[in-house]
């Protein structure tokens, strides 16, 4: 390789190696090998969702409504997959999505009977792999109106 | 020379091919996220979804610009250069220029989606590839900076980067721990709650509770992931090459099947690998 090619090489790569020993994400697309820190396995959000006819909160597994809210599935994303410190920062991060979230629903899918939402904050127990169960959820937000 | 079937795989032969395949990604990544009308998208989210990282947080004001009801127009003419620019770049048209402001674009594009809950860059590679084949010939070879074979060599190196440096990334933050400790099977286990949705229609989409209820199972795949990204350099010795890359086939089916996350945005980059033989 030509001495230009080298150089080219180390201006290319030097960025993402910063980027793993510094640990911290500083440009986005840059930083794809930080999927894997291992707080990963503690924190997970989930939305459920209560209708006028029931009491009890259940996950919303509607795809379709989902995949119509773009954004929320990023948000959840910065959670799941953001750094300890946006993860940690729980409550105001849950409400704002939350809120939000509402919102979305109400404008995106105003033909679901749902009446309002939560985030939860799944925390994960690493000493009780029991397969998929919810037993060990911590609700970190309050119950949010759906607006009509 | 050429096969039967009019593939040039000299240098530059593939390296024209990585080009056209790359950027008809970006176009389709361009509607894949933004459906193809990138205002409409940047309209949708609000304000207080955006999370930047790093050198990101001095977009907001960009960012606000762009959401600003007066001034949407600019997004739309993003937009529309967006498009425009990379279908210059499928067709090598004006390539030194409209190659830099895909680039450019690309930037403000994803960027801009990434900052916005900052999740599934799986697209990174196309971009981080541009970076290198802007440097490279166009239609003709004069005034570029790496010749065709040297911009091949350096995209295979982002390509094995984006293994290794995940594998030394677990590493860092984890140590062995991220296999020993049975991540993969919390990770199943947390996906198959938060993604039940998504996940639910897939194919095999049940053989995730097989895996989680097979802590051996998962503890191997575990090891076996760590190390194959690991190990991933290898694939730059002639004779492992073909293995490797199957592996990275079903590594990536597997990652697919099981956790959701698609890694498709690879595949264009496979020209790439096909033997180079020497210009005419």
């Amino acid at each position: 390789m030509s001495k230009r090619g080298k150089t080219v090489a180390a201006l290319f790569f030097t960025p993402l190696v910063i980027s793993l020993i510094i640990g911290e994400e500083f440009w986005p697309i840059t930083s794809f090998p930080m999927y894997s820190k291992p707080y990963q396995r503690f924190v997970w959000p989930s939305v459920q969702v209560r209708t006028s006819e029931s009491s009890s909160w259940t996950p919303m597994l509607d795809e379709e409504c989902y995949g119509r809210l773009g954004y929320v599935r990023y948000h959840f994303s910065a959670l799941r997959f953001g750094t300890k410190k946006r993860a940690g920062a729980g409550a105001d991060a849950l409400t704002d999505l939350t809120t939000s979230l509402a919102k979305e629903i109400a404008r995106t899918c105003p033909d679901r009977n749902w009446v309002s939402l939560k985030v939860v904050l799944l925390q994960h127990d690493v000493r009780t792999k029991q397969g998929p169960t919810t037993e060990f959820v911590r609700d970190l937000t309050a119950e949010v109106p759906i607006a009509p | 020379m050429r096969l039967n079937f009019t593939i040039d795989t000299s240098s530059e032969g593939l390296f024209n091919l990585t080009r056209i395949s790359v950027y008809s990604a970006v176009l389709f990544s361009f509607f894949f996220f933004f459906r193809g009308d990138f205002a409409g998208w940047l309209d949708l989210v609000p304000l207080s979804a955006w999370t930047p990282v790093g050198v990101t947080r001095w977009l907001l004001p960009l960012v606000e610009l762009l959401k600003s009801p007066s001034t949407t127009w600019i997004a739309h003419v993003i937009g529309l250069a967006f498009l425009i620019s990379t279908g210059a770049c499928i067709v090598g048209w004006k390539w030194r220029f409209t190659s830099m402001l895909t680039l450019l674009l690309s930037l403000v594009v994803f960027g801009l989606k990434n900052s916005f809950g900052h999740a599934f860059r799986s697209e990174s590679i196309l971009i981080l590839a541009q970076f290198l084949m802007i440097l490279g010939p166009g239609r003709h070879t004069a005034g570029s900076v790496l010749n065709a074979r040297e911009t091949l060599f350096l995209l295979r190196l982002l390509w094995v980067s984006m293994f290794f440096l995940s594998a030394l990334n677990k590493l860092r933050f984890s140590g062995w721990d991220w296999a020993a400790d049975n991540f993969l099977q919390d990770y199943l286990l947390a996906n198959q709650i938060t993604r039940a949705g998504t996940l639910a229609d897939r194919p095999f989409a049940e053989f995730a509770h097989v895996m989680i209820a097979q802590p051996i199972a998962t503890l191997a795949i575990g090891y076996f992931v760590l190390l194959f990204e690991l190990l991933y350099p290898l694939i730059l010795i002639k004779r492992l090459k073909i293995p490797i890359l199957v592996g990275t086939l079903f590594f990536q089916l597997a990652t697919f099947t099981l956790l959701g996350v698609n890694f498709l945005f690879y595949v264009p980059l496979l020209p790439i690998w096909l033997k180079e033989t020497p210009s005419k």
